[in-house]
């Protein structure tokens, strides 16, 4: 049970991380503030956008704020599962030789999979295990990784030759997949000044610990959620899958497949996780309307009619979301 | 601080509140709706719905209403949901929801304690949250009027017996073509009739009216009354109240002529006794001579079939025809007499030659041509002629003729009901009440209680009216029921 101590400290050391990120990342508050709730919620994030918009900066910056072990694994078609979770080498010590397991880069708090669908799938499920379970396998022993864990993936939806999409199985393992965007014109001033101007971006000093990680961790999974939110949650999931009642029409023709349970869960935390980053102490349904597309968005599929057309997941969870009453 | 129990009491009060109004507002609703239909079924069509059975229907609707009321206050609030929506509706971002839910699964103190510091100085208005609901005001307000408009239409005479409304527009618009005919007819004055004979057809009209609890003059009464009601409460109905006026007026000249009938018959008794002195005066002294002046002295009074019996014998005795004194005859008569199981309304025995011995006809009183000529001379066979046509002709008319007399019963007997009225033998409509010799359409086919004709006829022969006065009942019973060939 928390107390109020726990909840006080939470709240500061988030508050104090949010700042820092600020200070190195101009604009782009709702992939920031998806960053955190994965971190909050003991998930992964999904960044897509395109090359330049500070996405590897911006998970440099929450590594270094937090003062945890960043490793950054940029992508390639050769890549091999072993350069990721790592492999047994022969080491000789007093004349003996005997295998020893030289950890891979997996084996950090904060891991960057830049430009993700680059790796050949193989390579991209050597992340399943250390993605879910927290563990990696090799050979056969299995080694636990240390919390807090969390795995930020980058990709770039423009430059598609020569990629591997990453299967349903891995995508929905992540808590949360973030678009983003292109920065303003004042943003852009801004981004264009503190890179020339000086030393150029500095990395904040950290400014919380994976203890305060895990605490706040702790508080968000108390945050309650009244029960006909969760209701609506429910409603709001199932009204994705164009054969339930709930569905409205835009779903029926153009989806294929609806979200998975797992979206219903990462839906509920990532609301808890809005909620406590925004000061509250119960998970409203702006919480629930924030995260809806960012914890969906990934998990539908869309038929051929609506690939042929064009259309776009967040529209149709917007529709989703008109059509579903929270009463 | 914010006390959330409190809230939580009040707000499950307003719902059960609000939630038991709106179940009482559909129950009345439908209840009205139902009764509604109900009333103006029974104005529309000829269904006989008694008052005290709609009025037992308002009751139940009231009672259904209440029982809705209890019901849904009785029945379990789900509180998630009603504070959720009260959420939604106050503004208070999920949180008495989520306190709620805190309690409910007794969560950290620190959110609650936060939760409820979020609502504290904040007014929550459950009206906003608990609404009663457009819908149910519309309910309530159609139930509560539905029951009015029902308990207005019950209140119309007219609605109370769709019969009365259905046959009373038939008959009445047919009414008034025969009503001059009727009047003229009257003023002609009816010829004499026995007092006693006027009476039983007098009970012979009134008697169907009777068995549905009126007079003639109370359903004229009902029929105006309804009729002003309906001038109040609606232009529309002027042509019914115009048909029911004329109807009414039929019955008063009906009265009246009933009225010249019995007068006319105390005339045609008095000129009976003298017939019968002067027979008597006319008769050498015998015993027959005694018994007609006996005859002649008692009237109408009691052992008058003794006398007649008397009068039979000493005919007899002189040797006048068997068939006009056959004591075994009169015996027999006495027998039918005291018997009132008697089938009088079996069809008319053909007659024997003996029933008239002159072979005139002129023993048969009510036989074409067999009126008595002015001034005819009178002898022993015809004054035996004539007292026994004055008895009532043969033995067995006159039984029927008295003991019809004495019953003042319609001629009824039990058949299968035929269509007399309309095409091809079918009800087409059927007359209206006061008329009821003839059954409602749906009766045909049915077995039930029928009208002898024949027997009628027999009967009103036996009574000695002359064609003219039956012809003027027969056409006032055929101008009213409008179809009867």
């Amino acid at each position: 049970m928390i107390t109020e101590r726990d909840y006080e400290q939470a709240t500061a050391s988030m508050t104090a991380l949010r700042e820092a990120i600020d200070g190195v990342i101009v604009g782009h508050e709702r992939v920031v503030e998806a960053a955190l709730v994965g971190m909050l919620g003991s998930g992964n994030v999904l960044l897509e956008g395109i090359p330049g918009l500070g996405k590897t900066l911006l998970v440099r910056a929450l590594a270094a704020a937090l003062g945890l072990r960043f490793s950054r694994i940029q992508f390639t078609p050769d890549l091999m599962p072993a350069d990721i979770v790592g492999t047994d080498i022969i080491t000789e010590e007093d004349g003996r030789r005997s295998f020893s397991f030289a950890p891979g880069p997996v084996f950090a708090h904060v891991v960057l999979a830049d430009e993700i669908n680059r790796a050949t799938p193989k390579t991209q499920s050597a992340l399943l295990e250390a993605m879910e379970e927290r563990t990696v396998t090799v050979g056969t022993k299995t080694y636990p990784l240390e919390e807090p864990f969390v795995v930020l993936a980058t990709q770039n939806p423009i430059e598609m030759e020569g990629t591997y999409p990453l299967p349903e199985a891995q995508i929905d393992r992540f808590l949360l997949k973030a678009t983003v965007e292109y920065p303003s014109i004042d943003q852009l001033v801004a981004i264009a000044e503190r890179n020339t101007e000086g030393a150029g971006v500095v990395l904040p000093q950290p400014v919380a610990s994976g203890d305060d990680i895990l605490r706040a961790r702790r508080v968000v999974r108390e945050m309650p959620v009244a029960e006909e939110l969760r209701r609506y949650v429910a409603r709001l999931v199932m009204a994705t899958h164009p054969s339930n009642a709930l569905a409205p029409a835009c779903v029926r023709d153009f989806v294929e497949y609806g979200a998975s349970p797992r979206g219903a869960i990462a839906l509920v935390l990532a609301a808890k996780a809005r909620a406590f980053l925004a000061g509250q102490a119960n998970v409203r349904r702006s919480d629930i309307e924030e995260m809806f597309v960012l914890a969906l968005q990934h998990r539908m599929i869309l038929n051929f009619r609506g690939e042929a057309e064009g259309v776009r997941v967040a529209g149709v969870l917007d529709e989703v979301w008109k059509a579903t009453s929270v009463t | 601080m914010f006390e959330f129990s409190e809230f939580l009491v009040r707000a499950e009060r307003r719902a059960r509140r609000m939630r038991a109004a709106r179940a009482t507002a559909i129950a009345v609703a439908v209840g009205a709706a139902l009764l509604l239909a109900v009333s103006v079924a029974r104005l529309v069509a000829p269904v006989s719905i008694a008052d005290v059975a709609l009025l037992y229907g308002a009751v139940a609707v009231l009672l259904a209403g209440a029982c809705a009321f209890v019901l849904g206050w009785r029945l379990r609030v789900d509180l998630p949901r009603l504070l959720l929506r009260i959420d939604v509706a106050a503004g208070t971002e999920e949180r008495l929801s989520s306190l709620y839910e805190l309690r409910q699964r007794n969560g950290p103190a620190v959110l609650r304690s936060r939760i409820e510091r979020g609502l504290t100085g904040r007014s929550i208005d459950l009206r906003q949250g608990v609404p009663l609901g457009r819908r149910a005001l519309v309910l309530f307000s159609g139930g509560a009027l539905g029951l009015l408009l029902a308990g207005g239409l019950v209140a119309l005479p007219m609605g109370r017996d769709g019969n009365v409304t259905a046959a009373t527009q038939i008959s009445a618009a047919r009414a008034p073509d025969a009503a001059p005919e009727l009047l003229r007819e009257s003023e002609e004055g009816a010829p004499a009739l026995r007092t006693s004979e006027a009476d039983a057809l007098r009970t012979d009209i009134e008697a169907p009216t009777g068995e549905e609890g009126r007079s003639p003059d109370d359903a004229l009464e009902a029929a105006l009354g309804l009729s002003q009601v309906n001038g109040a409460l609606d232009g529309a109905a002027a042509p019914i109240v115009e048909l029911l006026a004329a109807q009414g007026e039929l019955l008063a000249d009906l009265a009246e002529i009933l009225d010249a009938l019995e007068e006319a018959a105390e005339q045609a008794a008095e000129g009976l006794m003298e017939s019968l002195e002067e027979l008597a005066s006319r008769l050498p002294a015998s015993a027959l001579r005694d018994a007609v002046e006996e005859l002649a002295a008692a009237g109408e009074g009691d052992g008058l079939a003794e006398r007649i019996d008397a009068v039979k014998e000493a005919m007899a005795e002189q040797g006048l025809p068997p068939e006009a004194g056959d004591p075994d005859a009169a015996s027999e008569g006495g027998e039918s007499m005291a018997e009132p199981e008697f089938d009088l309304w079996s069809p008319p025995e053909p007659e024997g030659d003996g029933a008239d011995p002159a072979g005139d006809g002129t023993s048969r009183q009510g036989n074409e041509g067999g009126q008595r000529e002015a001034g005819e001379p009178v002898g022993e066979d015809e004054d035996a002629a004539l007292i026994e046509r004055m008895l009532g002709g043969d033995e067995g008319r006159g039984d029927e003729a008295e003991s019809f007399l004495e019953r003042k019963e319609p001629a009824f007997y039990d058949a299968e009901i035929e269509g007399r009225i309309g095409l091809d033998g079918e009800f087409e409509e059927f007359v209206t009440r006061g008329v009821p010799l003839e059954p409602a359409s749906g009766d045909v086919g049915r077995s039930g209680r029928v009208v002898d004709y024949d027997a009628l006829r027999a009967i009103l022969d036996q009574r000695g009216l002359d064609a003219q006065e039956r012809q003027l009942i027969e056409r006032y019973f055929e101008a009213i029921a409008q179809g009867e060939q």
